[in-house]
């Protein structure tokens, strides 16, 4: 019995024995599944903090890019609301981060502004295309050049990014050159009225003449008994009209040389060209040229400066008129034509009979100092044609085939209302 | 000669100052009549009394000199009162060449335009009076025979009578007859008379 009973126990201690060996062995595997799972999970995790890393210095660097820039960056939606803005435009706007979203374009800009943006930001709605144009703001009076294009999701246009960079400095520099180059035409003209001071002083005798002779004739008629009321009546309207066209010549003369930009106005380029002729024709006389003028009808208006468009047309005639000084065997003629043209131009000459160009220089008449005056600066046709350049038009010469030379400048005409 | 009254001609292309011109020379008593042009004075211009050119330098198609000489050629020779915007001195110059009595600048005083008129016009009495007093003359020695104008010519070149004779190979006699002839034909009162007549017509 006691035997039977110790067996019993064995086996049992045995079993138990067993059952233990096989949990530590099951527990010795679960173990090393466990680390091998914990293992993967460390490098998932390593591997996942290294692309956050790389995430977050790709994004640190598009972001320094963006908000490093001196260019304003922002997004809007469609109905001009701002999405995003980069912080050189938050402290031009003088909002914080978190008042972005939920502001509009409208609330940081003019109306005439806000119109002007909505027209832009509709058009890129429109054609989906990139869009850039000049704008100035109302805030600082500042220059930028701002490029829209559009943000697609798909094949919609899902926001619009704007890309505005400050020209102010260009703009500046541009304005000081066209001054510089309006300096110059000022002066130009001060010494073209001075190669026409003679002509100038008849222009001016004419009238005064006219008028000192009809004041004596009237004391005389005065002194008669009766006087010819009739014939003084007569006297004084004749000196009264004679004053007017001395004052108009001298307003005239006035303009010519005012300092001034170019305003650009609606012109008629028959009055250029008689305003033309009333300051040349007594040079023209005195040196033989007969000026015939060519104007087609009803031409339409140009928009120019009448003083700058006639400061051309002047140096174009004196050239004109000096290279027929020579001239003996034929007729000193002198043709200002105009005609307009398919292209929505009109097409100025200025035609001579004289010596023509000669063509080893004919590349070269339009640069500044080059000349073939023995007292010329050289600046006349350079001159010209920054002042054709100005109006978008271009200045050619083209020598006549017999004799003589002619000048050819084009203007747009205006464009209808 | 009894005068017509004196005439003066305007040439200037500005119709203002045409018109003033013709004014004032007017109402000093001349007779005016103005032109346009050049072209237009040579064509229509007449003129039997004294008179004189009032002219504008500028003139795109004839010079001062060019229309001098189509003047001399109609038989419209008058002094010429050039006027002008702005005198140079070549222009004068040349102007003076052209036979201008005057070159006046504009604008000029009444005074100095209308005596310069007047010493235009007197130049041109003067003038017209010799050319008159030189055609009576010339009439009255045609008047003379062949034999009488030899005398003539003798008698002015200071010959005696009995000097001529020898040279003409005549009587003494018969000279005295011819040159009593020559003086009554030539209206000469006196041998000096008969020799300044002789220079006037250019007796040859």
């Amino acid at each position: 019995m006691a035997d039977a009973e110790s067996r019993k126990m064995q086996r049992e201690l045995e079993q138990l024995r067993r059952s233990h060996v096989d949990l530590s062995r099951l527990l010795d595997e679960r173990t090393r599944s466990l680390k091998r799972v914990n293992d993967r999970l460390k490098k998932e995790i390593d591997k996942l903090r290294r692309t956050e890393a790389a995430l977050r210095e790709s994004e640190e660097k598009y972001r320094s890019l963006v908000e490093s820039t001196d260019n304003s960056i922002y997004l809007v939606d469609k109905e001009c609301n701002y999405l995003y803005m980069n912080r050189n435009h938050q402290q031009r706007l003088g909002l914080s981060a978190d008042q972005v979203k939920g502001t509009a374009y409208a609330d940081c800009h003019s109306r005439t502004e806000t119109r002007r943006f909505r027209q832009k930001v509709n058009r890129l709605l429109e054609t989906g295309e990139s869009l850039s144009y000049e704008y100035r703001s109302k805030r600082d009076g500042q220059y930028f050049l701002r490029t829209l294009s559009p943000i697609m999701q798909g094949a919609d246009i899902q926001a619009v990014s704007v890309m505005s960079k400050n020209i102010t400095f260009q703009k500046q520099a541009e304005k000081q050159a066209l001054h510089h180059r309006m300096e110059l035409a000022h002066l130009e003209r001060i010494a073209t009225m001075g190669e026409l001071t003679a002509s100038l002083a008849h222009e001016l005798n004419q009238p005064l003449t006219a008028i000192l002779s009809n004041a004596q004739a009237a004391l005389h008629l005065l002194a008669a008994q009766p006087p010819e009321i009739k014939e003084l009546a007569a006297i004084i309207e004749d000196i009264i009209a004679d004053n007017r066209r001395a004052s108009r010549f001298i307003q005239h003369l006035r303009a010519f040389f005012k300092k001034g930009r170019i305003e650009k106005k609606p012109l008629d380029i028959n009055d250029l060209v008689q305003a033309v002729i009333s300051l040349v024709r007594s040079e023209a006389v005195l040196n033989n040229v007969a000026i015939e003028t060519a104007i087609e009808d009803h031409l339409p208006l140009v928009k120019a400066d009448g003083i700058h468009l006639q400061q051309v047309l002047i140096n174009l005639v004196i050239n004109a008129s000096e290279s027929m000084q020579a001239v003996a065997d034929r007729p000193k003629r002198l043709l200002i034509s105009a005609a307009s043209q398919a292209d929505a131009h009109i097409k100025i000459g200025v035609q001579d009979t004289g010596e023509g160009i000669a063509p080893d220089i004919q590349d070269a008449i339009f640069n500044p100092h080059f000349t073939t005056k023995k007292n010329g600066m050289g600046m006349g046709l350079a001159i010209c044609r920054s002042i054709v350049s100005a109006h978008d038009g271009e200045i050619w010469a083209v020598n006549h085939p017999d004799q003589g030379v002619c000048f050819f400048f084009t203007l747009p005409v205006t464009e209808k209302a | 000669m009894a005068d017509a009254a004196p005439l003066v001609f305007v040439v200037d292309d500005d119709d203002s100052i045409r018109t003033a011109l013709e004014r004032l020379i007017r109402s000093v008593g001349f007779r005016v009549r103005s032109f346009r042009t050049a072209r237009d004075f040579l064509a229509q211009a007449r003129c039997d009394a004294p008179c004189c050119l009032i002219l504008d330098v500028r003139m795109p198609q004839m010079s001062g000199l060019e229309l001098q000489e189509k003047m001399a050629g109609k038989n419209l020779p008058m002094p010429i009162v050039f006027i002008t915007g702005h005198g140079t001195v070549a222009m004068g110059v040349q102007a003076m060449k052209a036979g201008a009595v005057d070159f006046l600048e504009k604008p000029f005083e009444e005074q100095l335009l209308l005596d310069t008129i007047q010493s235009a016009i007197e130049k041109d009495r003067r003038t017209r009076q010799e050319n008159a007093l030189v055609s009576s003359l010339r009439q009255r020695a045609d008047q003379l025979t062949p034999r009488e104008r030899e005398v003539f010519k003798q008698v002015v070149s200071g010959l005696l009578n009995k000097q001529i004779a020898a040279v003409l190979n005549i009587s003494e006699k018969t000279i005295k007859v011819h040159r009593a002839r020559v003086m009554a034909k030539m209206k000469a009162d006196s041998l000096a008379a008969l020799v300044r007549m002789a220079d006037k017509i250019d007796l040859t």
